[in-house]
């Protein structure tokens, strides 16, 4: 197995110059440097994108649940009212779910009822 | 006394709850994992094995042991509120066992990594078909079954019992995987991991690693429970109780973006939760 | 019970035989993907013998598993299969009905052409005879668990891919066991008993379990 030789500096004092050794000893791993902070590294990596993940996908969601609850509060005061059909024309398409064609009519649809056709905010 | 077990059964109860438990499980678990690798890389001996020792690289048990056991651990607590689900047919339940597996998945693949990494300097090869390393591949791709279930299935409902169900089934034939993996030939056994009982670990070794199993515990828990906001805050988009945080959280956290343009011309923005009529008419919970 | 239970298979059968191409598509694609393994590991005998029997039951599997997606697509499209589910009969005897007429019609063929694959590969009178019994003892645990996984993905875009990831690991020991047998049938036939036990276990143990789970997949489905 190839052991990686790295000079360490010579410096004047003793002790500086083991310090920068014991640093260099722990990063070389006993020449295994390679597996080790590379399993070691994987998984920080790892861990660290699976929260940095959360905390976007998080504040994606507030953004687009706040401005769908607006808009629906909103909608809730105009004139059109509020116990009426599922009609709400000015919801930007993108927001809006369309229902899949994947559920056969003779299946209950309980999403059809009033109001609530986007229950599959996904 | 009575206790009411169902009470923080509703989503609306649990999130609050959820997002006070969240930093709390963060941070111990940080401070677990750092003292986990402070002992395992500078209080523990050099060497690993009597007679034919493993090296430096043997450090990479520090993760991959914990990594393996979260992953087998986390698969059987989703099982079981998939089935508390299915029993009670509560929907918290699913939406919890929902925002387990990513964090499963990821353990899952951690210990195949690590495992492979481990596998080459000491083994010669990243990947040998080792029966355990092998169960753990089929583990992940229980993992990946579940996540594209429900991501394939677009009524929440059908979706999460679904899952729930694929996961019961999936726990009931992990043994009997696992078991065939391990002993293709029935008659005589071998495995390249050799028998070894926590006992018998030199104790340093076992204080890192039981450090890093806890520390990785917890931080699946701080995980889950993050997950499982975003889900409430998903599914329950409709409902009066989302409507009225976000109109109280969103002026603290400054998240409210322009109006779109379009939207109603005459109407004013809201203020505040409002006691109107509608609510009880959109009450979507 | 048993006339409805024959009533469906009888059914199935019939309908099945009436797309006769559906039912030999199947069995053709498992002649090619055999068919196709020498030519990209090359035709070098000794390695086909240890090849040959994981190379059968790999096809068998994924063979198994186009015929799934067919098992309540078309009874769902039409309606019968919430009629199925709304009868007063119970749902398991139904689908084992179902998942019988599946294999008689997928499985059962595999097990008789077997023997020309196993030419193929060189493999001898001994090992045929293993990989035919073999065969016929896990298909129908293949055709069983497969009826779990399309009840689950009924109905879905992308159903069958879906289902493939699903089942496929679930159909491990049933591969592992299926195809030692025959691996080790070429060396010592006596060794085989242990697998033939466990493969006989797993078909039991399916047979119970299956059709139930099934069932709840169903009604999952259909609500």
């Amino acid at each position: 197995m190839r052991v990686p030789r790295r000079k360490v500096a010579r410096a004047p004092e003793r002790s500086h110059n083991s310090m920068i050794e014991l640093v260099n000893d722990f990063f070389r791993q006993g020449g295994y440097a390679f597996y080790v902070w590379g399993a070691f590294g994987v998984t920080f990596l790892l861990l660290v994108a699976e929260v940095l993940t959360l905390r976007t996908s998080r504040r994606t969601i507030l953004r687009r649940v706040g401005r769908l609850a607006r808009l629906r509060g909103m909608q809730a005061r105009s004139p059109r009212g509020a116990a009426g059909g599922a009609d709400f024309p000015s919801i930007p398409s993108d927001i809006q779910p369309s229902i899949h064609p994947s559920v056969p009519p003779s299946v209950k649809d309980r999403k059809q009822a009033v109001g609530s056709t986007t229950g599959d905010l996904k | 006394m009575k206790i009411n077990w169902f009470r923080y059964a509703a989503p609306a109860a649990f999130y609050p709850v959820a997002g006070r438990l969240v930093p709390v499980f963060g941070h111990a678990a940080l401070a677990l994992m750092l003292f986990a690798l402070y002992w395992g890389f500078f209080e523990t001996p050099e060497r690993l094995g009597g007679s034919n020792p493993q090296k430096e690289y043997y450090r990479i048990i520090f993760i991959h042991v914990p990594a393996a056991w979260l992953s087998m651990w986390l698969y059987l607590v989703l099982a079981g509120w998939s089935a508390v689900g299915l029993v009670f047919n509560t929907r918290l339940s699913f939406m919890m066992a929902n925002a387990i597996v990513p964090t499963g998945a990821v353990f899952t693949f951690i210990a195949l990594w690590t495992g492979a990494f481990w596998g080459r300097p000491s083994w010669g090869t990243y990947w040998d078909w080792d029966p355990r390393l092998t169960s753990e591949l089929i583990l992940f791709f229980l993992y990946l079954g579940l996540m594209a279930l429900h991501s394939a299935i677009d009524d929440s409902r059908r979706a999460d019992r679904a899952a729930a169900l694929l996961a019961i089934v999936g726990l009931v034939m992990l043994p009997v995987i696992f078991w065939s993996v391990n002993c293709p030939d029935p008659s005589n056994c071998a495995a390249l991991h050799q028998r070894s009982s926590l006992s018998s670990i030199e104790g340093n070794i076992l204080t890192a690693m039981l450090a890093m199993t806890l520390g990785f515990w917890l931080y699946s828990f701080a995980t889950a429970f993050a997950r499982l906001r975003s889900i409430i805050l998903t599914r329950e988009a409709d409902s009066a109780w989302v409507r009225d945080m976000l109109a109280r959280e969103g002026a603290r956290e400054g998240l409210q973006p322009a109006l779109p343009e379009g939207a109603i011309s005459s109407a004013k923005p809201d203020a505040g939760p409002d006691a109107s009529p509608e609510t009880q008419g959109r009450a979507g919970a | 019970m048993l006339r409805v239970f024959w009533c469906i298979l009888s059914r199935d059968i019939t309908l099945a035989l009436r797309r006769r191409t559906d039912v030999l598509t199947t069995l053709f694609f498992f002649v090619i993907v055999v068919s196709l393994f020498p030519l990209g590991v090359g035709t070098e005998p000794a390695l086909l013998r240890e090849l040959g029997p994981g190379v059968v039951w790999v096809a068998a599997l994924l063979a198994s598993l186009l015929a799934l997606e067919r098992l309540f697509a078309a009874d769902y499209l039409d309606g019968t299969l919430e009629q199925m589910l709304l009868a007063g009969q119970p749902l398991s005897l139904l689908i084992l009905a179902k998942v019988l007429a599946h294999w008689v019609l997928t499985g059962l063929p595999l097990v008789f052409i077997a023997p020309l694959m196993a030419i193929q590969y060189g493999l001898d009178k001994a090992a045929i005879w293993v990989m035919m019994a073999s065969l016929a003892m896990g298909t129908p645990v293949l055709s069983l668990l497969g009826a779990f996984g399309a009840a689950l993905t009924l109905g879905l875009r992308g159903g069958g891919i879906l289902l493939s990831l699903l089942i496929l690991p679930l159909y491990v020991p049933v591969l592992v066991y299926g195809a030692g047998a025959v691996s080790v049938s070429v060396i010592e036939i006596a060794d085989t008993k242990p697998y033939f036990s466990l493969l006989g276990a797993f078909l039991l143990a399916a047979l119970v379990l299956a059709p139930p789970a099934s069932a709840a997949a169903l009604r999952i489905s259909m609500e």
